[in-house]
């Protein structure tokens, strides 16, 4: 590949939906690529990531949320932070942005085939997972029992809620939501999601965890999947880290001798027991 | 020579450390070679031996201070005060961070030392050369003050050193040896005080045409990387984000978007003559009335740019202008908090 | 390691002048220039702006290799953007007495920026145009170690030339291809070298290995021990000296960190690669507010982890320390890289 890794190709966005309020709002972009060739040549894997451009603003690593077999455009489900996402966040049909990747190890859903598959999620955590439940699914034939459990400080901030309906409705895997707090139209679990996890008690036999969300959702979450025997190599996670080159160059999200951009995000629970704690 | 025997200096710290009045030393201990020291945290009696004061003490040490406030070197519930060696030109770096209300004086515990002057590692460097100085001498010898200059102390004999060509520029132009503020002196006072002259290279510079002086300082901002160590270094610098570094963006897990993105940047990243030029000059203004000619900039540059030129020049026109002495006394207001009748005013009508 | 000559040369002190000045027509010329109290690697106009007289560079190749502004591309009309790249152009380029130390750090750098699957067009540019004259220590400078870690003051790796001074002028002896083509387009400035000057040459070649100033430990152990010090009450001592400064990593021959930002006025501008340091409070801060590498400590550690652990384990055991001392001699508050290294060896002992 001779491309110059730093340079982006223009992409339009095609499709904007929000999907939470607040500060830290979430909004999925939809885009594609305008040069042709770009967008038949771009292939990536579910967990993989992109640089997207705001140009003048800066550039902002953003986990791909769609699935290849969702077709050539590409998801982002951008949370409003700071000076490129919240450009990102307020861009509409038709506006332009930069595009280069993908980038990152993925998740090796090869790897995954004939096993029991749960997504364990909460907030912004869910981009990432979605792109790879949503793999899953449409290959679903390849993997066992699926299930997806998903929680979220209100049932306004639940991402993707309309999609995951559809998911439960369809039988394709399972789906168990929860919020925080009491409201008064939710007859769902109550309470955070790793108390979702010990009740629903999975079994880890044949089974295989992708959980991705705040660093707390993952640690609760991690402690009731070993209280239930899960091998921390079957436990699969994301890490993020500040990155500018997303390449492997600057030399700014390693964690230790790993680079989060290149030799991650995704690691199992047992890779990441063997890093420096610098996270 | 110095009063300050350096073995009552240690015996005094040891003293302070076993009454547990304060919770941590700042000193110094020797360094890289005979000419180099750095700083030193003592915390038990027993690590005092490592503690010297010789010519090698250049380094000024209320940096620490600042260093402290923002990454303490104690735990957060231990209120004694911090214990600090200071010479006569750093107790005005203490008397500014007063003044600017970051310590109260009674959370520092000033051990004074009478210094006749410290060496210059870049002037040392060309001495070393000249004098042809062995390796064995340069890395194992002791710096001792010898009349009025500086000698290397070797199991040889004594190695003596010019005094201008050895010591910091500020100590060939000292103001006194001892602070005038501290709780317990070691040594005699110097009750000389010798107001600093500006040195004859800013009047000189002065002197030139805009478009020479311009020449000058491109040529300076040029060379500039923009590592910041003048400024890290500073004895007035402790804001906890830098106007003019884009990079010390203060956010917190509770800031909101809108708070970061429309944060202005008033310099970029780039290291070019004229945004390095903007982010000296703002400095150095910034230092006006705060700038105490500790010349820690200077010696701090890897560059070595002549920043003293701007520090000097900041407090004749603080003095010159205002009649303002930066760290005299901590009952004086902050210059640039306040206008008064009396400010001239003939650049503006 | 010391290459066998392919062909030695003389080059009399009286056609030093005539010598720059035919470099300069071979190319971008890049030498050491006196600033004041130091010396620098700067693009050269004319011959007389070189210093023959110097010690070290504070800067290094980083400065004509992975300089420190490099705008990467440039945009119109943000809106809807065009996009142009800005590569370096092609040209020649000589570096004229880069020391040995200097040299050798390109070997980090390579193995960062030279990598099969997404290699970086900006760094390999420059570092393929670039031929290498360097220039050996016969005497080294107070602060370097260069033998204890693997160089010695006149290795030649990554070289294509090595010049030495002697008496009444400098052997030239080419290295690679590049440097012997580069004899022949300068033959007419040499004459034959005689056997009292090669002799005298192994003479001095033998003898600086011995006047190195510092020795540091044995970097493999430091490297084999720094693998249980994580949390080694070590790095709060060096820590708490900091002031966070970068100049250690700004001046490091085998440092590469670098920061992308985006400058523009009224919808154009650039997006540009600047120098970037892990010794600044917030190179690891994320939007969110947290920072992973919160405290001085955990700085000071990454700095020596990464050129002696973390390097290794990725390429092979490679060290990217070339014992150039800069980081030491040019710290404001003395952190001395060797005395931390002690430190670390000690730790480790006691474990």
């Amino acid at each position: 590949m001779n491309k110059n890794p730093y340079l982006p190709d223009l992409a339009t966005v095609v499709d904007v939906r929000q999907e939470t309020g607040g500060d830290r709002s979430v909004r999925t972009l939809t885009v594609e690529f305008d040069d042709k060739e770009v967008a038949s040549s771009f292939t990536y894997k579910p967990g993989q990531l992109a640089m997207l451009s705001v140009f003048g603003k800066g550039e902002s690593m953003i986990s791909i949320t769609s699935s290849p077999t969702m077709g050539k455009a590409l998801q982002f489900s951008v949370m409003r932070m700071g000076r490129v996402t919240s450009i990102l966040h307020y861009l509409n049909k038709g506006e332009k942005i930069g595009v280069r990747g993908p980038y990152g190890n993925g998740f090796p859903v090869g790897e995954w085939k004939g096993k029991n598959l749960i997504f364990i999620g909460g907030g912004i955590g869910s981009a990432p997972l979605r792109s790879a439940y949503s793999y899953a699914l449409h290959n679903r034939k390849d993997y066992a029992d699926i299930s997806i459990i998903y929680g979220a400080r209100t049932s306004s901030d639940i991402v993707f809620r309309d999609e995951l309906r559809a998911i439960a409705e369809s039988g394709g895997a399972k789906v168990e939501l929860s919020i925080d707090k009491p409201e008064s139209d939710w007859d769902g679990f109550v309470g955070f999601v790793a108390m979702n996890v010990k009740r629903l008690a999975p079994k880890p036999d044949n089974a295989i965890v992708i959980t991705c969300g705040p660093v707390m959702l993952i640690k609760t979450v991690i402690k009731e999947l070993m209280d239930l025997h899960f091998k921390p190599s079957e436990i699969y996670t994301t890490l993020e880290n500040k990155m500018k080159c997303g390449v492997g160059k600057c030399g700014r999200c390693n964690i230790g001798p790993v680079l989060v951009c290149k030799n991650g995000p995704v690691f199992t629970v047992e890779q990441i027991g063997q890093l420096p704690s610098d996270l | 020579m110095t009063t300050t025997d350096p073995n009552e200096l240690r015996n005094a710290i040891r003293a302070l450390l076993e009454s547990k009045k304060i919770r941590t030393f700042i000193g110094w201990e020797q360094g890289s070679n005979a000419f180099r020291s750095r700083p030193l945290f003592l915390r038990s009696p027993d690590e005092v031996g490592n503690e010297i004061f010789s010519p090698a003490c250049t380094p000024c040490l209320v940096r620490m201070i600042i260093e402290d406030l923002r990454y303490p070197l104690d735990k957060p519930d231990d209120k004694r005060p911090l214990g600090i060696a200071l010479r006569g030109c750093d107790d005005k770096g203490v008397i500014e961070l007063i003044k600017d209300r970051r310590i109260k004086r009674e959370e520092v515990m000033i051990v004074g030392v009478d210094c006749p002057g410290t060496v210059d590692w870049t002037k040392a460097k060309k001495l070393i050369k000249d004098r042809k100085i062995s390796t064995d001498d340069i890395v194992n010898g002791r710096l001792i003050w010898k009349d009025r200059g500086i000698a290397i102390a070797t199991p040889s004999g004594e190695i003596s050193l010019e005094r201008e060509k050895i010591l910091m520029s500020k100590c060939l132009d000292c103001e006194g040896h001892t602070p005038r503020i501290y709780d317990v002196l070691i040594g005699k006072e110097d009750t000389k005080r010798i107001p600093a002259e500006p040195p004859k290279e800013v009047r000189e510079l002065e002197a030139r045409s805009p478009d020479e002086k311009y020449e000058f300082w491109d040529d300076v901002f040029s060379r500039c990387i923009r590592c910041y160590a003048c400024r890290n270094i500073c004895t007035y610098c402790h804001c906890e984000e830098c106007a003019v570094d884009p990079t010390t963006l203060a956010i917190a897990a509770d800031s909101i978007a809108a708070d970061k993105a429309n944060r202005p940047e008033w310099v970029g990243r780039d290291s070019t003559d004229s945004s390095n030029g903007f982010y000296l000059i703002t400095r150095a203004y910034h230092g006006t009335g705060r700038c105490i000619s500790c010349e820690e900039c200077d010696r701090a540059c890897p560059m070595r740019l002549p920043l003293r030129l701007l520090n000097r020049k900041v407090r004749k026109d603080a003095k010159e202008l205002f009649d303002y002495d930066a760290g005299k006394s901590v009952e004086d207001k902050p210059l640039l908090s306040e206008t008064c009748d009396n400010d001239p005013g003939d650049f503006i009508w | 390691m010391v290459m066998k000559a392919l062909s030695q040369k003389f080059l009399p002190k009286a056609r030093l002048q005539e010598f720059k000045g035919k470099l300069l027509e071979l190319g971008e010329l890049f030498a050491p220039v006196q600033e004041g109290d130091v010396a620098a690697i700067r693009r050269i106009e004319s011959p007389g702006e070189i210093v023959d007289d110097f010690d070290q560079t504070q800067n290094n190749l980083r400065a004509v290799i992975e300089p420190q502004n490099e705008v990467i591309l440039t945009f119109k009309d943000t809106l809807k953007p065009s996009l142009t790249e800005q590569l370096p152009a092609e040209n020649k380029r000589i570096v004229l007495w880069c020391r040995p130390c200097d040299a050798r750090a390109l070997s980090p750098l390579d193995d960062n920026f030279d990598d099969a699957l997404l290699p970086d067009p900006y760094y390999l540019r420059r570092r393929k145009s670039t031929t290498i004259i360097g220039l050996g220590c016969e005497k080294p400078f107070p602060f370097c170690f260069c033998g204890s870690v693997g160089g010695n003051p006149f290795s030649t790796d990554n070289l294509d030339v090595m010049m030495t001074r002697i008496k009444d002028g400098y052997i030239f002896e080419p290295l690679t291809k590049r440097g012997k083509d580069l004899e022949a387009q300068l033959a007419s400035l040499f004459s034959e070298i005689t056997v009292e000057q090669k002799d005298f040459l192994l003479e001095i070649q033998g003898k600086s290995r011995t006047l190195l100033p510092r020795t540091a430990p044995n970097p493999e152990m430091v490297h084999a021990n720094l693998g249980k010090l994580f949390d080694s009450p070590l790095w709060k001592k060096w820590g708490d000296k900091c002031i966070g400064c970068g100049i250690c990593t700004l001046l490091c021959p085998t440092c590469w960190c670098f920061d992308i930002t985006d400058v523009e006025t009224r919808g154009k501008g650039y997006r540009i690669r600047t120098w970037d340091s892990c010794q600044f409070p917030l190179f690891t801060l994320h939007t969110s507010g947290h920072n992973p590498r919160p405290t001085k400590a955990s700085r000071v550690r990454q700095r020596v982890m990464h050129k002696y652990r973390y390097h290794p384990v990725n390429y092979a055991g490679r060290i990217a320390c070339v014992g150039c001392g800069r980081c030491t001699e040019l710290c404001p508050e003395d952190i001395d890289l060797i005395e931390i290294l002690n430190d670390i060896m000690k730790a480790g002992e006691q474990q």
